[in-house]
This record gives structure tokens, sequence and C-alpha cells, in this order.
């Protein structure tokens, strides 16, 4: 069984822990960050194979996460994974490294497939 | 028995005014022994015209001609009648001097909202041609905001308040005992019966008085407000009229035609209005019974589309109770419909997660998930794995959800 370690980064609580489940019930590890600080905080602390993050947080938003964790960790797979349908906003993402976007409501197949297909990649 | 002759404008009235004229026939005739009898009369002539040479005559005027004929010809009025209570009130401060309106020109007074400042109303136009007028935000002295402009009115910021008696009536005690009136006057259509001097009614007064006490209680003819006529006090009408530089002869002269016409034009609008309310709210049930029968029909529609669908689909409520299949689930799970129609998905659909159905139906609704790989189980415990999509369909009264059973994968089933 595979046992990356995979950083979901939401606001909502809801949202973290219903992805948590899905991930351990895949075979991953999950870690739960509800902001951008705290997971900046603990990709250095703890490490991560993958980042599933959320553009719309109070606070730092889901793309200076993304910035940062561009410049400080170039190889690091993130998909992103919003409610926003706007294809500047995902045009935005994917050029500054994002490795996928994902709308919700999700089809989890989707994410599955996406989650796998990056780990491979990195 | 005396007989009199009471004129009316020649005019169709409403059954209202009728069952209103009925009363005071019968007032007459039973109170006060005279027999009355109506006659119409034609726009043109004046109330002198029209009562002389008539022994016993009497007819409705508005206010103003009565105070000139009272004042200048010696009628007599009888009673009033008007339709409502919502005089106008002017108030200041308990420690005021003012006692006239001539102590108020140059000053600041406050007129609420509501008071119409295009009636052709003497007192309101003497304020505002001799006074600076401030229109108050708000509508009703009575209101969250009464105690400020009180305030404002004891600090001399203003000389003055003109509100409604309605209004005033409803300011607390604490409020109104800072305050003083300095006059009433009527804002709204008031109509003066009125006899020929020389009709001799003796002690009619006292009698119509009394009468007109029990109307009110009455209510004889609703929307009409009697009043006995001992009781008006005109001084601030003819001081404002006087002010405005007409004698009341000339002020009827010149505005009695627009005073009525302002009534029937307010009247007309009104009726109309009501008329434009009435249609708009045919328009609005007739939308609502369409969007009923959409709603409907929309819902009929989408039973009978999923009946009849060979696609694998399923529509149940968010507790899991199915409400339609279509005819591939059927074919599939080798039920009849009645055997499944009322049981709950979970006996058919196994998620493909250590969550329950209901749990990851409650995430759909949330707007996380859309599609979840499923097994479905057939009556005899076979199962096959499938992906549902799922949509949530909002009714009018209740959520409904579609699962579209994914071809694809069960293509082998």
């Amino acid at each position: 069984m595979n046992k990356y370690r995979i950083l979901i980064v939401d606001d909502e609580k809801n949202v973290c822990d219903f992805l948590e489940e899905f991930l351990k019930y895949k075979g991953y590890s999950a870690l739960k960050a509800s902001s951008g600080d705290e997971a900046l905080h603990s990709i250095k602390e703890k490490g991560t194979d993958l980042i599933l993050l959320d553009l719309l947080m109070p606070g730092m938003s889901g793309l200076e996460v993304l910035e940062n964790v561009r410049k400080l960790y170039p190889d690091l797979p993130v998909i992103i994974l919003t409610g926003v349908k706007d294809k500047r906003m995902v045009d935005d993402t994917l050029n500054l490294g994002a490795d996928d976007y994902i709308c919700k409501p999700i089809d989890l197949d989707v994410l599955e497939k996406s989650i796998s297909n990056s780990l491979q990649r990195k | 028995m005396v007989t009199a002759k009471w004129f009316l404008p020649d005019q169709k009235f409403t059954d209202r005014t009728a069952t209103l004229f009925d009363g005071i026939r019968d007032l007459f005739k039973d109170l006060l022994n005279v027999k009355i009898e109506f006659e119409h009369f034609k726009d043109g002539q004046t109330v002198q015209e029209l009562l002389s040479g008539v022994k016993n005559g009497i007819t409705f005027v508005t206010l103003y001609e009565s105070i000139y004929l009272e004042t200048s010809h010696k009628f007599i009025p009888l009673f009033k009648i008007k339709t409502s209570l919502h005089n106008g009130v002017l108030a200041i401060p308990e420690e005021s001097d003012v006692k006239h309106l001539c102590d108020l020109v140059g000053k600041k007074i406050l007129i609420h909202q509501g008071m119409d400042l295009t009636c052709i109303n003497p007192v309101i136009a003497y304020l505002v041609k001799n006074c600076e007028i401030v229109i108050a935000p708000k509508s009703f002295l009575a209101y969250t905001d009464s105690d400020f402009q009180i305030d404002q009115l004891l600090k001399n910021d203003f000389a003055a308040i003109l509100s409604k008696t309605f209004n005033y009536h409803l300011l607390a005690e604490n409020s109104s005992q800072k305050l003083k009136i300095i006059g009433q006057f009527p804002v709204e259509s008031e109509f003066i019966a009125i006899a020929a001097s020389g009709f001799n009614i003796g002690k009619v007064h006292n009698e119509l008085e009394n009468w007109c006490k029990k109307q009110n209680q009455d209510h004889l003819a609703s929307g009409f407000i009697f009043a006995p006529i001992e009781k008006s006090d005109n001084t601030l009408l003819i001081e404002a009229i006087e002010g405005l530089g007409y004698n009341t002869k000339n002020f009827i002269e010149q505005y009695s035609s627009q005073i009525i016409k302002a009534i029937t034009d307010t009247q007309i609008e009104e009726i109309k209005t009501l008329s434009e309310k009435y249609n708009g709210l045919q328009v609005f049930n007739e939308k609502l019974i369409n969007m009923y029968k959409e709603i409907r029909d929309s819902r009929d529609r989408l039973y009978k589309e999923i009946d009849t669908a060979t696609d694998n689909l399923i529509v149940f409520l968010k507790d899991g109770t199915i409400i339609g299949i279509s005819r591939g689930f059927i074919n599939w799970v080798h039920q009849s419909r009645q055997d499944i129609i009322g049981k709950n998905i979970a006996d058919f659909i196994s998620p493909n997660m250590n969550k329950s159905f209901r749990e990851l139906i409650q995430q759909v609704d949330y707007g996380l998930i859309k599609s979840f790989g499923v097994r479905l189980v057939k009556d005899g415990g076979e199962s096959n794995p499938a992906k549902i999509d799922f949509a949530m369909i909002e009714l009018q009264d209740s959520k409904i959800i579609l699962g579209i059973i994914n071809k694809k994968i069960t293509k082998g089933i």
C-alpha cells in the first residue's frame, strides 16, 4: 500500500474532514491545514508529497500559497480544488505551476486519478 | 310637518353615499319632524342663487364656503361630514409665547411628510409662503425619531411642528406634556351641511349634535365621520386666509373650483391606482398559477421521462427513499416498480467507501462532490461496481436527487 502524504488546504472543516477520510480510504496519509500560513508551516515541519489546495481562503489566498510553494518546493505537486469556475483563474493557476484544476462539486474518481497521475509524475 | 329641499350635485352617488342621504332624511323626519325632499342642481349656480326663493333650503358646501356664507350671509351650518379624522395640528413648545400664525413668520417650521403641501389649504400655504419650511425625513411624529424632533423643537431649532392629530395623539405622555397646540385645521375633504338663513330649525343644533355623536358610534355610513358644527374652530384658517391677502369670499372665488378639483383628482387618482393595483394583483396571481402549473407539469414530465428512460436512473429523497426509477434500472434488478418504489436506496447501492450512502449524499447536497463509485447490489446479493453521477433537483417545497448510473461501468452487468 502506498503511503504518500497528502496535505489538504481548505478553510472549510467539512471539506478537510471528508477529503481526509476519502484519502485514508484510498490508502494515503492525510494532513489538514485551514489556512495558507498553516499549510506552509506544515510543509516545512512535516513535509508532504502532494497538496490539495483551495483558492478562496481568508488571509493568504490559494494563489499566494501556490506562488510560495513553487518558490520553495518547485517539484511538489499541487492540485487546485475550488468552487471557482473561471477560465482566467484556471489559466493563472496552471501558469503558476499547478498540476491540475478540479472544480467542486468533485467527481471522486477524477480526483483519485489526478492524485495518482501527479504522484507518478513526481 | 315642515318640508325642506335638500340640494345635491347632479351626479350619480355610490351606494354608500346614498345610504348616508337616506339616514339623513330619516333623521330629519324622526328627530326634527322635517320632511326632506332631495333635488339635484346643476353646476354653475352659487349657493345663494340656489337657495334664494326656496323657503327651507339645505345643501352641502365646502368648509371655506361655509365660513364665508355663515359670516357674510347668515347661513346656518348644521353639521359636517368628513372622510377621516386626520386634521392638521400645529404644535409648539409649552413655554412658547406664539399665539397666532403671524408670530411664526420668518421662523423655521418642521413639516412632516404626509402633509400634502400641494393641496389648497390656506394654513399650509401661509406657512410655505411666510416661514422657512423643513420637511421631516420621517413621516410620523410618534415614531422613533419623535424625541429627537421634540428636542430640536424645545431647543428652538424649530418654532413649530406641523403634523397630523392622529400622529400627535400617539406621542408619549412625557413628550406631549412639553408641547401645546396652537391650532388644528382640516387637511382632507370636509363638507358642511348648511341651511338657508330663513330656515326655522329651532332646536336643531342640539338634536344634531347628539345625533352626530350617535352616528359616529354606529358608523351609519362606513368611512364618513359626522361632527357637530359648534365645536369647529376656524380661527387658524381665517387668519391664514387673511394672511395670504384674501378675504374668505375671494379666496373661495379663486380657489373653490381648485379645492373641489383637488379632491376629485385625488379620488380619481386613488381609484385609478386601485384599479392598477387590482390589475397588477390579477397578473401576479395568473403568473403564480402558471408557475405552479409549470412546476407540476415539469415534475410530471420529469417522472415520466425517468420512468421511460432506458438509462439507469434512480430518483430519491435526501433520506434515501426511492421515489422514481427508470425502466433500465428495473430490468437490471429484476424487481417490479412497486417493489422498488418506497425502499431505501441503500438496499441497492453500497458506496465504495467506508462512509454511509447517506453521509455521501449530504456531501452532494453540500456541493462538495457530485460523483462517486458504488457497488450495485441485486436482490440475490450479487453486486457489481458502478459509478453514479448525482444531481440535486430543487422542487417547490423539497429537494430530490437524481442518480445517473454510469453505463460504461455497468455495461458488464
